[in-house]
């Protein structure tokens, strides 16, 4: 893929190199020195035709000791590799950042092989909902949204994830074609609450279970719930329903058997109207109110108590 | 008498801000927690009548994961209705099978917090009684409802209160 530079390229990046490059003096530091001999390295592979070998040295000289010039030869070097997405993305950087300081020789030039390049991109929008986070293409970190300007891409299949911590990683794909625009939107939901199984048994026949209220179902009865506490309600034709709360824990099973008693035969009839036909309703209606009255009285005039302290309290109606 | 009148006014203006009678049940056991028993169940109800007219009861389940669960402390309250006495059933279980039950049956305090205390033990692990008898202390004694919730026409719709 790496092509020979023409002989005028050679010419303009070394003359690059001389108008932007590290001047000798200027390498004081070690860091400043490694800048510089890497500065020299891509030169040299410029010039012997190694276009990938130089924009990778420029690239490490470049984040050792940030500079226009290299930032300059960097951008031709990968334009030259056939890398359009990535030589745009430093000639664009060339504009951003150094465009003040720049000739306006070398700015012009910068701002025609962006324009080149954009015409063999595909510009894509990325969003995130919510925004805030770290998006990647194939891999490589592009920016975090919302994204300044959309993402210039080689035409192809690429891969986009979106990260923010405390959402669940988002993904998407898109085939691009030079000068698509497409907009890539990707929604990062709330992490869902852990899971747990809840399995109910029951010996009683034609037991059934309700979960939270839910349709009944025959027993067994397996399902994939939200971890916590879950009503559960168990009942079988002739047997008293059972109702009661069941903790399921995440990434575990709760398991209930649950056995129904049989429903007692219902009291005589006479009984009950008996009791109601007879003084003692009003026997104990009067008891209640004296009591009740008793009670208020006693309430008042004795000393308050603080309300009860528990780990469960009921208000009966 | 206008004395006695402003006196009830007050009283009763005074009443309205106190905290209702209540009865305040301390569950504790004797049993390995959670080894030999992970949970257990408390299903309360108040009646208007001596003889049992009962709100539908309210339950819940109590998972005992540490050693330290119990004692636990369940506070009924009074309300305006249900005011002849408060039962309560508690149900002990291991690896969801009912190892012990214990009811009771408490008449509301004329005011203040009523202190009962129902202890899940050991003893009444393996005791069995007949279904008008309960387990307390490893002897079988008289249940006093029994059969409580045997007959539908005892128990109202009207639910037995959430929680406040």
């Amino acid at each position: 893929m790496t092509r020979r530079l023409p002989d005028n390229t050679r010419l303009g990046l070394l003359a690059a190199a001389l108008c932007f490059g590290l001047p000798a003096a200027q390498a004081q530091t070690e860091t400043e020195t490694e800048a510089r001999r890497l500065f020299e390295a891509g030169v040299a592979a410029l010039t012997a035709g190694d276009a990938a070998g130089a924009a990778e040295a420029f690239a490490r000289s470049h984040g050792l000791f940030p500079h226009p010039g290299t930032l300059k030869n960097l951008a031709a070097s990968l334009e030259q590799a056939d890398r359009p997405a990535d030589a745009w993305q430093a000639w664009n950087e060339l504009l951003d950042r150094y465009g003040s300081v720049i000739s306006e020789t070398a700015r012009s030039e910068a701002v025609e092989r962006r324009s080149v390049l954009d015409r063999r991109l595909a510009r894509v929008t990325v969003t995130t909902q919510p925004p805030g986070a770290e998006i990647e293409v194939d891999g490589r970190t592009v920016g975090t949204t919302p994204l300044a300007a959309p993402v210039r891409l080689e035409p192809g299949v690429h891969a986009f994830t979106a990260r923010l911590e405390g959402r669940e990683t988002a993904t998407a794909a898109a085939n691009l074609a030079a000068g698509d625009n497409p907009p890539v939107e990707l929604e990062l939901p709330a992490p869902s609450a852990p899971l747990g199984t809840l399995l109910v048994e029951s010996p009683t026949p034609g037991a059934t279970a309700a979960i939270d209220g839910g349709t009944p179902e025959a027993l067994p009865l397996s399902c994939e719930l939200e971890a916590g506490e879950h009503e559960v309600r168990v009942e079988a034709p002739g047997y008293a329903a059972w109702v009661g709360r069941v903790r399921v824990d995440p990434a575990a099973t709760a398991r209930r058997v649950i056995e129904l008693e049989p429903e007692s035969p219902e009291i005589p009839a006479g009984v009950a109207s008996g009791f109601w036909d007879g003084p003692w309703p009003w026997v104990l209606g009067g008891v209640l109110a004296a009591g009740l009255a008793g009670g208020i009285t006693a309430a008042v005039l004795l000393a308050p108590g603080e309300p009860a302290e528990g780990d469960w309290r009921v208000r009966m109606p | 008498m206008r004395r006695a009148g402003a006196t009830w006014v007050l009283l009763l203006a005074a009443g309205c801000a106190e905290p209702p009678p209540a009865v305040r049940v301390t569950v504790e056991t004797d049993l390995a927690l959670p080894a030999e028993m992970d949970e257990f169940h408390v299903m309360v109800a108040a009646s208007r009548s001596e003889a049992g007219q009962i709100c539908t009861p309210t339950s819940r389940g109590f998972r005992l994961s540490r050693a330290d669960a119990l004692p636990l402390r369940l506070v009924i309250e009074r309300g305006e209705t249900y005011t002849s006495w408060v039962w309560a059933r508690i149900e002990g279980f291991s690896a969801g099978r009912r190892i012990l039950t214990r009811e009771l049956v408490h008449p509301w305090p004329a005011e203040g917090v009523a202190e009962v205390t129902v202890r899940l033990e050991r003893a009444c692990l393996d005791r069995t009684c007949a279904a008008v008898d309960q387990c307390i202390e490893g002897m079988c004694r008289p249940l006093q409802m029994p059969g409580l919730l045997d007959d539908a026409d005892r128990i109202d719709d009207r639910p037995c209160a959430a929680e406040p």
